[in-house]
């Protein structure tokens, strides 16, 4: 596929006539054409870590925490019921970028690592080498799984870029950066524990420590936003205006994951976004307690989601003058700018945040935002998609074949078809080994309007609750025992599919 | 010259030297051990291996850094006040500096309070250290046992100065290479 622009166009015509007179210019021309031209569009994914799409605006959520991807949207796919392949960074990541489901990558754990010998599987290595391919995983975990992947990545932003603080360790060591980075920062020195290492990790929390507190938290009254557990602080402006520089230096056609680690936990807004919605009128649902939640009252949870969408509406703020300038840059033009999350975030039954047994909507129910080169108008979607659809859709965008292993098909519209009754997973195993069967686990089935969830290991007997999406969107009504014959359907396909996924790790 | 000829023999290093490294390895492994459950979930043997390689580098490094501080205070204190007693002075301030710190994460854990309070300090607790390894020098009780017990350790180095030595190699080869 040929794209060139309208921009390059006219300063082709430009540099055209000149070229009739000087021989030198038309090589000149030749070699802007191959650069300015590519054969294979360019692709962006912005990963925004957490970030729940039953909270934007974009998708409905009565408080307007999204303006600017609601602006984003109108030139754009948008994907109504995406769902993410796992609950929090490492599995939802690994997804991503595998297409596979975590029971097949087996990142499934907190610091979890993709198989080893499954981590060519990747979209780097599956685009190859005519993009030049860069990655920016800002969030350290993030970071752990992106760096499995780094000889297939020609330029590796580390997570402290464009930030005001990094104390990571890791970064340091370049040619084994993800087991050091395991080692040195996610063990030795990690923050938030009392460290392995005696005198050394106390010295460099004590810089650290004293470093952040004399930072400037100028326009963040909550202060300057940080990477939980990990030396690392940032302000949203900078890093959304390092990205803005970026993406027009790449040479073409390029791949850039850019996985921000905002609006992720610690929430904090800037000063314009502090207070918002505080006097509003809307009042989250109350829901029952679960019995595997952590027990947070419901005046504790509606506190924590003000801050999640003020942080939420903080970040679109800034995602809306990446948006501008990329616009100016001619991005749009010949790049497909993908918008999603790894996992989503929520403040309902008890439960706070997402690494938790639970899979509802809120932790599940991911963005998928994609605007094509050059598209002027909205399309709304509403086939269930994953995250696992994301690399295969990429490999067919770049004229590559879809490889057999993947988990995921091309999104509809991009390659695909839509298919209402597709059943999608997401998988939460953090409890079981990445080694065996999975025997302590949540495993939500998306099939049309319904959901059902499995939770196994986690009580003498295994459970399961089925919902109906287009009668019960806040999932409120278990059907588990009204539909016996639906609901055995929807089990004897998720337990056959977990007995293949498991098959070779048992005995 | 002078000042050369204070620095405290291989003799005089080692059983303090010796009781360096089992505090500060003790501590490790106690925390590593805590962290292995977790890590066997998703790590490799080898990974495992590099793991402990880093920390065994790291607390190699702090174990060197920890030294140098009774030999500092041997070379320019007077040579009756620290040199003359390098063994029992040295592991008093050693035992009390290390047991400190220790004690004051043991009552932080799961905490991330800055420790930056504890180094802003670190001069007035530097003195009361001084001065308790001074008065503990003068128990002759509590001398004897430190003589025996860093003397015993010292067998421990057998073991530390080999697995340190191939740590080390472990995280250069991966690195170089």
């Amino acid at each position: 596929m040929s794209i060139i622009n309208r921009r390059s166009f006219l300063k082709l015509m430009g540099a055209a006539a000149p070229a009739v007179l000087m021989p030198g210019v038309a090589s000149w021309i030749d070699q802007n054409l191959r650069l300015k031209a590519p054969s294979k569009p360019n692709i962006i994914i912005l990963v925004f870590d957490a970030m729940s799409a039953r909270n934007l605006s974009v998708y409905g959520y009565p408080r307007q925490t999204s303006p600017n991807l609601e602006r984003f949207a109108e030139r754009a796919n948008v994907y109504h019921t995406h769902h993410s392949g796992g609950n929090f960074t490492i599995p939802g990541t690994a997804s991503l970028l595998t297409g596979t489901y975590p029971w097949t990558h087996r990142a499934i754990n907190h610091s979890g690592a993709v198989k080893h010998d499954l981590a060519g599987n990747n979209v780097f290595r599956i685009l190859g080498d005519d993009y030049h391919r860069l990655a920016f995983p800002q969030n350290v975990w993030a970071d752990l799984i992106v760096s499995q992947f780094s000889d297939d990545i020609d330029t590796f932003l580390p997570p402290g870029t464009f930030g005001e603080l990094d104390y990571l360790l890791g970064n340091n060591f370049p040619k084994d950066r993800n087991l050091a980075t395991r080692a040195l920062d996610d063990l030795v020195f990690k923050i938030g524990q009392a460290p392995v290492s005696l005198i050394l990790g106390t010295m460099h929390r004590g810089f650290y420590s004293r470093a952040s507190a004399l930072l400037d938290s100028q326009g963040y009254p909550r202060g300057i936003p940080q990477n939980v557990n990990y030396p690392l602080n940032f302000r949203l402006e900078n890093v959304l205006e390092g990205l803005a520089s970026l993406m027009p230096e790449q040479p073409s056609p390029f791949f850039a994951y850019l996985h921000l680690f905002p609006p992720h936990a610690p929430y904090r807004p800037s000063g314009k976004f502090n207070r918002l919605f505080i006097d509003d009128e809307y009042t989250p649902q109350n829901k029952p307690t679960h019995r595997f939640s952590d027990q947070y009252s419901q005046e504790k949870l509606n506190l924590a989601r003000r801050s999640y969408d003020q942080y939420i509406a903080s970040l679109d703020s800034e995602f809306g003058r990446l948006m501008d300038s990329w616009e100016d840059a001619g991005v749009f033009e010949n790049s497909y700018v993908i918008i999603t999350s790894d996992h989503g975030e929520m403040f309902e039954r008890g439960e706070k945040a997402h690494s938790s047994p639970l899979l509802y909507e809120p932790v599940v129910h991911v963005p998928l935002l994609i605007s094509t080169p050059g598209q002027k108008s909205r399309r709304d979607i509403y086939s269930p998609t994953n995250a696992v659809d994301i690399l295969p859709t990429l490999a067919d965008l770049a004229g590559n074949p879809i490889p057999p292993w993947c988990d995921g098909m091309p999104l509809p519209g991009l390659g695909g078809g839509e298919d209402l009754e597709r059943g999608t997973y997401t998988v939460e195993a953090q409890r079981s080994s990445a080694f065996g069967s999975l025997k302590k686990s949540t495993i939500a089935l998306r099939k049309g309007n319904h959901k059902l969830i499995y939770y196994t290991g986690y009580e003498a007997e295994d459970s399961f609750e089925l919902y109906d999406l287009s009668e019960d969107n806040e999932e409120l009504e278990n059907l588990y025992p009204a539909k016996p014959a639906h609901a055995k359907k929807m089990k004897d396909e998720l337990l056959e599919a977990l007995f293949a996924a498991d098959r070779p790790y048992t005995k | 010259m002078k000042l050369l000829k204070r620095i405290p023999t291989l003799e005089q290093v080692s059983p303090v030297y010796a009781v360096i490294v089992l505090m500060i390895s003790t501590w490790s492994l106690i925390h590593f051990f805590w962290r292995l459950p977790s890590l066997l979930y998703y790590s490799t043997f080898g990974e495992i291996t590099v793991f402990i390689s880093y920390l065994v580098v790291i607390n190699l490094f702090e174990s060197i850094l920890v030294l140098l501080v009774p030999v500092l205070l041997a070379i320019i204190l007077p040579q009756k006040w620290f040199y003359a007693q390098f063994v029992t002075k040295g592991n008093s301030l050693v035992i009390l500096g290390l047991g400190l710190i220790m004690l004051f994460y043991w009552n932080l854990i799961g905490e991330f309070l800055s420790p930056w309070v504890l180094i802003q300090k670190v001069l007035i607790i530097g003195l009361i250290l001084l001065v308790l390894t001074f008065l503990i020098d003068k128990v002759g009780f509590l001398n004897r046992s430190i003589m025996e017990f860093s003397n015993r350790a010292i067998i421990f180095l057998y073991v530390w100065i080999p697995v340190s030595a191939t740590s080390l190699l472990i995280v250069l080869v991966r690195n170089i290479l």
